[in-house]
């Protein structure tokens, strides 16, 4: 009996030892196993870095691939913040003063000097153009140098025959609207009434109705160098207008012409004086404030 | 024969702790295993990412080269966009 237990015992002691090596054999391959596993993910994550932006670049390619509207959405963007900014000065909630140059009649020679001084400035302004031949490369330059090219009609005849009906009106806005656009490729979205826009007298709300149908808005403007009555103006006397007309305002839309060397002579004086007190200068819009 | 029985349980006993670790090291080698192949695949995609986006830039320096002037047009258009936004924050 004795003998048989120990037997039993024997065999039991065997079958247990060999299971344990067997089984921690196989802990032992697993544990190498592992080793090596951390270490290559080590090694691999090394390598992961920080990926590459496709979709960024995507995005890059297809701005340039239809550089025509990107550069129209800016400036759609552009106009939508100057909106903004006029929103927060008429609230208090901003502090920055708005001017917005704007030159009436040209192109003239007296232009390209206008557009070289603002050039020197860095600031982009608005020329309330008419329709005038042989002077395709000064329309193009205040397109291609950020200015707003605007409609002031096709020949600006006041007294001769623009106001005598509102289809004589808007005939000449788009006559000039075509001219341009064939030059520059712009179509003009603001207006300026020859005269302002009371002059339009009787028919001002006709055409105001007639032109937001087309897509357009007006402007006025709330300051001026009053070289618009003479050409012959001193230097002092368009100063005085400048100072007199933009006292306490906090967005100035100044009316100024780029033939009379009265204001030019003042320009630069003008631009330091209008800094000095905050203003900072935009070209104008059809979503500014200041278009009705 | 107290002692047999005593050996017996002891070899019972690191059997049963032996199991215990060859099961913890396969869960733990599944879990490696796993993420191995997660990072490789992240190794492997960011290789292919890695030439699709050389022949991108490429793609958009000769599509900003052939559009150089309206390139400048947008850039300069996005200047002053910011220089507005500065005084919008």
């Amino acid at each position: 009996m004795e003998s048989r237990n120990k037997t039993i015992f024997r065999l039991v002691v065997c079958v247990l030892s060999v299971l344990i090596i067997i089984v921690l054999f196989f802990v032992f391959l697993l544990f190498i196993d592992n080793n090596k596993l951390k270490k290559n993910i080590d090694d691999l994550s090394s390598h992961v870095g920080d990926g590459y932006d496709i979709t960024s670049i995507d995005n890059e390619i297809s701005v340039y691939q239809n550089i025509d509207k990107s550069i129209s959405d800016k400036y759609q963007e552009y106009y939508s913040n100057i909106a903004l900014l006029e929103d927060k000065i008429n609230s208090g909630e901003s502090s920055v003063k708005i001017a917005y140059l704007t030159f009436d009649d040209g192109p003239y020679d007296l232009t390209y000097q206008v557009l070289d001084l603002l050039k020197a400035n860095d600031i982009r302004a608005t020329f309330f153009v008419l329709g005038k031949d042989g002077v395709e490369d000064r329309y193009k330059r205040i397109v291609n140098e950020g200015h707003t090219l605007a409609n002031h009609t096709y020949y600006h005849n006041i007294g001769g025959g623009l106001y005598d009906s509102a289809d004589s009106f808007i005939s000449q806005v788009k006559k000039l609207e075509d001219y341009l656009y064939d030059i520059t490729g712009y179509r003009t979205s603001i207006v300026r009434f020859p005269g302002g826009s009371p002059t339009a007298g009787k028919y001002k709300d006709e055409i105001v109705s007639r032109l937001h149908d087309m897509g357009y808005n007006y402007v006025d403007w709330t300051s001026e160098t009053g070289d618009g009555s003479s050409k012959k103006l001193a230097e002092k006397d368009t100063w005085s207008w400048y100072v007199d007309t933009t006292r306490d305002k906090n967005i100035v839309v100044l009316l100024m012409h780029d033939y009379n060397y009265s204001t030019f002579n003042n320009l630069q004086r003008i631009i330091d004086d209008m800094r000095s007190r905050g203003f900072i200068f935009l070209p104008l819009h059809n979503k500014s404030v200041m278009a009705k | 024969m107290k002692i047999r029985y005593f050996i017996v349980f002891i070899l019972v006993i690191i059997l049963g702790l032996s199991v215990y670790l060859l099961v913890d090291f396969k869960k733990e080698n599944n879990s490696l295993l796993k993420k191995y192949n997660e990072i490789n695949d992240i190794v492997r995609q960011n290789e292919i990412d890695k030439e699709v986006y050389a022949s991108k830039v490429h793609e958009l320096d000769e599509l900003k080269e052939s559009k150089k002037d309206k390139v400048l047009k947008y850039e300069e258009v996005e200047k002053w966009n910011q220089e507005i936004k500065q005084y919008l924050d």
